[in-house]
């Protein structure tokens, strides 16, 4: 059996556990790890026991490893959310400053494009896209740390 | 998660609840034997040889509570080169995860100490 075939096996486990998981970088390297020990895990049993069929070692390899289901299993039970120390009164002081932040670099932001371009750019209209700008991002951010 | 739990006995469940809790504490005991760091499948190694079984876990599902453990700042990670070929993540134990760590052992023999005397 060839090393790709090998390659494929992994590949194939590490797809069926990637569809358990949430889309994140952090899967990502959970998955990176999970290569790289069935690597490890293979490699030293083809140098311990080099007569036997690849194919079992590698069957044995997952077998050790877990299926994907315990695997995420396992996941979901290390995901658990942090509390958050921030009481109310705080959490409402620290979004509108976030707000005020956030409003104030896009008018600043828009008048420097306004001035440099000497008018081209409406400065209303820069206002307004910038800020559907920062809407879709911070709505983004959000999903992925949903995700995550 | 319970559910998959379903059908097993008392004494089963009880097991995988105790086994649980004592796989984080048992990871960062390993992981503090190795000053220079350990492996993933170091510490999966370690953990069945060392706990004659006890402690044997699907290798896969230590991935996980290792995250979990970088998450808390308990580790650090960095990369050496495998044998095998690809580089692989080498994990060291945080100041605060030795602080963790000495607190936890402290605990976890207190728990055995009270527990055995229930049983005088």
């Amino acid at each position: 059996m060839s090393d790709d075939e090998i390659g494929g096996i992994i590949d194939d486990h590490i797809k069926k556990t990637s569809r358990l998981l949430p889309d994140s970088f952090e899967t990502d390297d959970l998955l990176d790890d999970l290569r790289s020990h069935m690597r490890e895990s293979f490699s030293v049993k083809v140098q311990k026991r080099s007569s036997e069929n690849p194919i079992h070692l590698i069957r044995e390899v997952l077998d050790e490893l877990g299926t994907p289901e315990e695997i995420a299993r396992q996941y979901g039970i290390e995901q658990i959310e942090e509390p958050d120390s921030r009481n109310s009164a705080d959490k409402w002081i620290y979004y509108t400053m976030r707000l005020v932040v956030a409003i104030l670099v896009v008018v600043l932001a828009s008048w420097i494009a306004s001035t440099i371009t000497e008018g081209l750019v409406d400065f209303n209209f820069a206002v307004i896209m910038l800020l559907a700008f920062a809407v879709f991002e911070w709505y983004v951010r959000t999903q992925q740390t949903k995700d995550a | 998660m319970c559910q998959l739990e379903k059908g097993l006995s008392f004494e089963e469940s009880w097991k995988i609840e105790i086994r649980r809790g004592i796989l984080q504490y048992a990871v960062l005991a390993i992981v503090k034997l190795h000053d220079e760091g350990i492996h993933g499948y170091g510490i999966a190694r370690e953990l069945e040889e060392r706990t004659d079984g006890l402690l044997q876990v699907k290798e896969g599902t230590l991935y996980p509570i290792l995250h979990r453990l970088r998450r808390e700042r308990l580790l650090n990670v960095h990369t050496e080169k495998s044998e095998s070929g690809p580089s692989r993540k080498v994990y060291v134990l945080t100041g605060e995860g030795d602080r963790v760590y000495r607190q936890l052992t402290i605990s976890v023999n207190d728990i055995f100490e009270k527990l055995e005397a229930l049983n005088k």
